[in-house]
């Protein structure tokens, strides 16, 4: 009689009903993300009716649409991840006092400023047409207040406030900014400071818990019309009260891809990155564009000269220099799409690069050479140190994508001379917490930021180096040029500091620069061609490739 | 019987005991914390913070203090059902699981339903010709597709469905930016998005079922009960589905149960081919930048949809096997 029992578990008509319920389910909590942003859907109706009408004036300006998918966080300093592509969705909302363009830095809230002969007094003065997205006036309170927020509330930026002396407001349009020390790189460091609006975040007491619409209130040439953060897809407007260049798009979507190149070819996406491989069939293809992506972002061999006297002798880090093939490194992991690391640490494609510093070739005979001449030997295809026992070198590296694979070709390298190399690898912050806290022999690592203000080598290699490249270098010449560029505002004396700078990192080597990874962009020009790559940047989706190029 | 029950219900106290612990200290066992930022991804470049940045950030989440004090806090927030604020969304990790779950439960469940159910179908078919052509041409096709990995499948998938056919979209789980006018619309869109993720997962997953039915039922055809079936003169369906099929689903249902957690992990190689929003692309993510707060709350909603799985599994065994009632 059991048998008689009704229970249908293998029944479809069950597992229907329970599909659709759950359809239901996740309809219902979209739904509900739907009515959050209805608030702004009609704060915003009033004001469509005038886009529309302006539109109609202009002609039609196209919607760009990019490759989303991951959730930067909401687009402002407070809210926003700590990585690149939350800081240019910022950049879109939010306006700086200077910003940085195809050329070079330009002015931006700020029209135009003078710097005191100390070198520790800056006078911006302010434009006096901008407004904030809700019709406020933008003023010098909102300047002042913003320094002295994020001085007490620091966000994720890689501006050190405890430069900040004190701020002063000299009258609406005016600020007096103090500094502690005269810095040369100031003017550069400003460009990743957001104003906030002083009527709206002068009533926050934890920035990091303020995620309302007001959050998103700034100057910028964009508004954040919808944003879905489990899909990640965001979408920017214009905004037509906009104090700036015009715009030469209407919208800025990012959408949620998969795949850049299916999508790209679909047309779902209207730019995006494509591999060396491809880009042959992109080039072919008519409706598609290319742009070569500047090599501005690296990847390092660091060597421990704190724990292993026998990477303290330079000629041994140069021998490494000689023994490891970068072209054929950059031909293998990234098909090409790279340049060879540049002793002198700044890659060829930054504006202070000085290609006069010491280069070493592919040569692994001069390597031995080197090797020998501080009494190393290689006996049976093994390389002994002076103590005559083998040498062998723990090399920590991410597991994954190129990071592993550079790490293998550098192991087989190495081991051509005869250096034994092993090979620990493990996840990012693995890899970075061993290589910060010193506990790694070799270690290969990589950032982007190499376009950055010259400073960058003061700031990685001066003073016994930054975390990660604190790996017991140090080099009192070196130390003093750093110093002295720090605070020499005239700009030939300073750049000559700076290339001085680049001939002690290339004959010392206190790392080895293996490759800045270049890469291309693949576009439809049909729908959009004004995109434009920051004299300092790699990337296409900051704000300046939206506008008209007047500023 | 009591002592069973209560003992079940201990069962179950330690068990969240020991989760609650395991999901505390295992993400900060692992090297590394949250604004350790020294390095960047493929192609990008990340904020420099000072000392005295960082040190802000780690008093601000509490992570400077000493361990077991954190973990005190934890669990007080947990009574309050708190699950505190996630480091790198910079929002309250119960409304981002709240936010993620359902696409998961969706897609994992109604992969699971398919699964199950055409690897029953194909199981009875199999069974009773074994042996014979559709047996191996269904043994060998099933068991090859699930050997493909599940991100090659996929891409397949939307090479053929949405590049060439172009009858599906390529990714995500709705058309971005748009209002609906009216539910049934926003049904078929999240139906159409849908489709192909739910297909992909549903096929890497239905060599399991299949396997393990086609396996007992070929047992149960044996018996000598089915004899009796038989003689009785009962029509081949019933006997089919009624006698042999209940009682090859045992071990299916317990295996269902079972494999809930990983079912989820298994999502994200879908997640991330059809770039579809969910917990395991989240939960990855949070693992990777030791989000802690966030890892740990994806972990306790794990381990809750596990034990209760499991505890469906013991109700639905029940009714499957009289042995147990």
């Amino acid at each position: 009689m059991m048998f008689n029992n009704k229970t249908n578990y293998h029944n479809p008509g069950f597992a229907i009903l329970l599909i659709i319920g759950l359809l239901l389910l996740v309809t219902l909590t979209a739904c509900d993300d739907g009515a959050d942003s209805g608030d702004q859907a009609q704060e915003t109706e009033q004001e469509t009716e005038q886009e529309q009408q302006d539109l109609s004036q202009e002609e039609e300006k196209p919607v760009v649409r990019l490759a989303g998918g991951d959730d930067w966080g909401l687009p402002n300093p407070y809210a926003r991840n700590p990585r690149g592509p939350a800081e240019r969705k910022v950049a879109l909302v939010f306006d700086t006092l200077i910003e940085r363009a195809a050329e070079g830095m330009v002015p931006w809230l700020a029209e135009d400023w003078e710097i005191s002969d100390d070198g520790k007094v800056y006078t911006f003065h302010l434009r006096r047409d901008v407004k904030w997205h809700d019709g406020t006036d933008f003023t010098a309170d909102d300047v002042v207040f913003t320094i002295n927020y994020q001085d007490e509330h620091p966000p994720y930026s890689t501006m050190d406030y405890s430069i900040f002396d004190r701020v002063e407001k000299v009258d609406d349009y005016t600020v007096k900014l103090y500094t502690t020390e005269p810095s040369a790189p100031f003017l550069y460091e400003m460009t990743s400071i957001y104003m906030l609006p002083e009527h709206i975040w002068g009533e926050i007491d934890d920035p990091q818990q303020f995620t309302d619409d007001a959050s998103l209130i700034g100057t910028g040439p964009f508004t954040l019309e919808s944003y879905s953060r489990e899909q990640g897809a965001y979408n920017f407007v214009a905004n037509h009260d906009f104090w700036g260049p015009q715009h030469n798009v209407s919208a800025v979507e990012f959408v949620p891809v998969g795949d850049d190149i299916l999508a790209l070819r679909q047309g779902d996406i209207h730019i995006g990155s494509v591999s060396a491989d491809l880009v042959e069939q992109f080039e072919a293809d008519p409706e598609f564009s290319i742009i070569e992506r500047p090599g501005l972002w690296s990847m390092r061999l660091h060597f421990n000269m704190r724990d292993l006297p026998g990477l303290q002798e330079k000629e041994v880090r140069q021998a490494f220099a000689h023994a490891i093939d970068r072209e054929d490194i950059i031909d293998k992991v990234l098909r090409g799409a790279g340049i060879p690391g540049n002793p002198g640490m700044l890659p060829p494609d930054h504006i202070w690069h000085n290609p006069d510093v010491q280069q070493y070739e592919y040569d692994p005979d001069e390597a031995l050479r080197l090797l020998e001449s501080v009494g190393y030997e290689k006996a049976d295809g093994t390389l002994l140190d002076q103590n005559g026992q083998p040498v062998t070198f723990d090399l920590l590296v991410r597991g994954e994508d190129e990071h592993g694979r550079t790490g293998e070709l550098v192991k087989a390298y190495l081991e051509a001379i005869g250096i034994q190399v092993n090979i620990k690898s493990g996840d990012r912050l693995t890899v970075d917490e061993n290589w910060t806290e010193g506990n790694f022999e070799l270690n290969i690592n990589a950032h982007g930021g190499w376009g950055r203000d010259a400073d960058v080598l003061r700031q990685n290699f001066a003073d016994g180096g930054s975390p990660g490249y604190n790996t017991g270098w140090s080099n009192q010449e070196f130390d003093r040029l750093a110093l002295e560029q720090f605070s020499e505002f005239n700009e030939g004396a300073r750049r000559a500091l700076i290339d001085e700078m680049q001939e002690i990192l290339a004959e010392e080597l206190p790392l080895l620069m293996l490759y800045y990874e270049t890469g291309y962009y693949a576009y439809r020009h049909d729908v959009y061609d004004g995109w434009v790559l920051l004299y300092d940047h790699h990337t296409i989706d900051n704000k300046v490739s939206f506008l008209v190029e007047e500023y | 019987m009591q002592t069973t029950r209560r003992f079940r219900l201990l069962d179950y106290l330690v068990t969240i005991a020991v989760i609650l612990t395991l999901n505390f200290m295992v993400p900060r066992l692992m090297p590394g914390d949250p604004f350790l930022l020294v390095s960047a991804e493929a192609g990008e470049e990340f904020a420099v913070l000072s000392e005295r940045q960082r040190e802000y950030f780690m008093s601000y989440y509490g992570l400077d203090k000493p361990l077991h004090e954190q973990y005190l806090i934890y669990l007080q927030g947990l009574a309050r059902g708190d699950l505190g604020y996630s480091i790198q969304y910079r929002e309250e990790v119960t409304v981002i699981i709240a936010r993620s779950l359902p696409w998961t439960i969706y897609l994992v469940i109604s992969a699971t339903l398919l699964s199950t159910i055409f690897g029953i179908i194909f199981a009875v078919i199999s069974a009773w010709h074994r042996g014979k052509t559709r047996d191996n041409l269904l043994l060998v096709g099933l068991v090859s597709i699930s050997e493909v990995p599940g991100f090659l499948l996929g891409l397949s998938f939307l090479l053929l469905f949405s590049v060439y056919l172009g009858w599906f979209p390529l990714a995500g789980a709705g058309t971005p930016f748009v209002q609906f006018d009216s539910l049934l619309e926003r049904i078929v869109d999240i139906i159409h998005y849908s489709f192909l993720p739910i297909i992909v997962l549903a096929l890497s997953r239905v060599s399991g079922s299949y396997l393990l039915v086609r396996n007992t039922l070929i047992m149960v055809l044996s018996r000598d009960y089915m004899k009796t079936a038989r003689a009785k003169g009962l029509p081949e369906r019933v006997i089919r589905y009624r006698h042999a099929l209940r009682n090859a689903l045992l071990p299916l249902v317990n295996r269902m149960a079972l494999q809930f957690g990983g079912l989820v992990g298994g999502a994200v190689l879908i997640e991330n081919v059809f770039a579809y929003p969910g917990l395991g692309s989240l939960m990855a993510d949070a693992a990777l930048a030791r989000d802690y707060n966030l890892l740990q709350g994806i972990l306790l909603v794990l381990a809750a949809g596990v034990l209760f799985a499991n505890f469906m599994a013991d109700l639905v065994s029940r009714r499957l096997d009289p042995r147990i009632r």
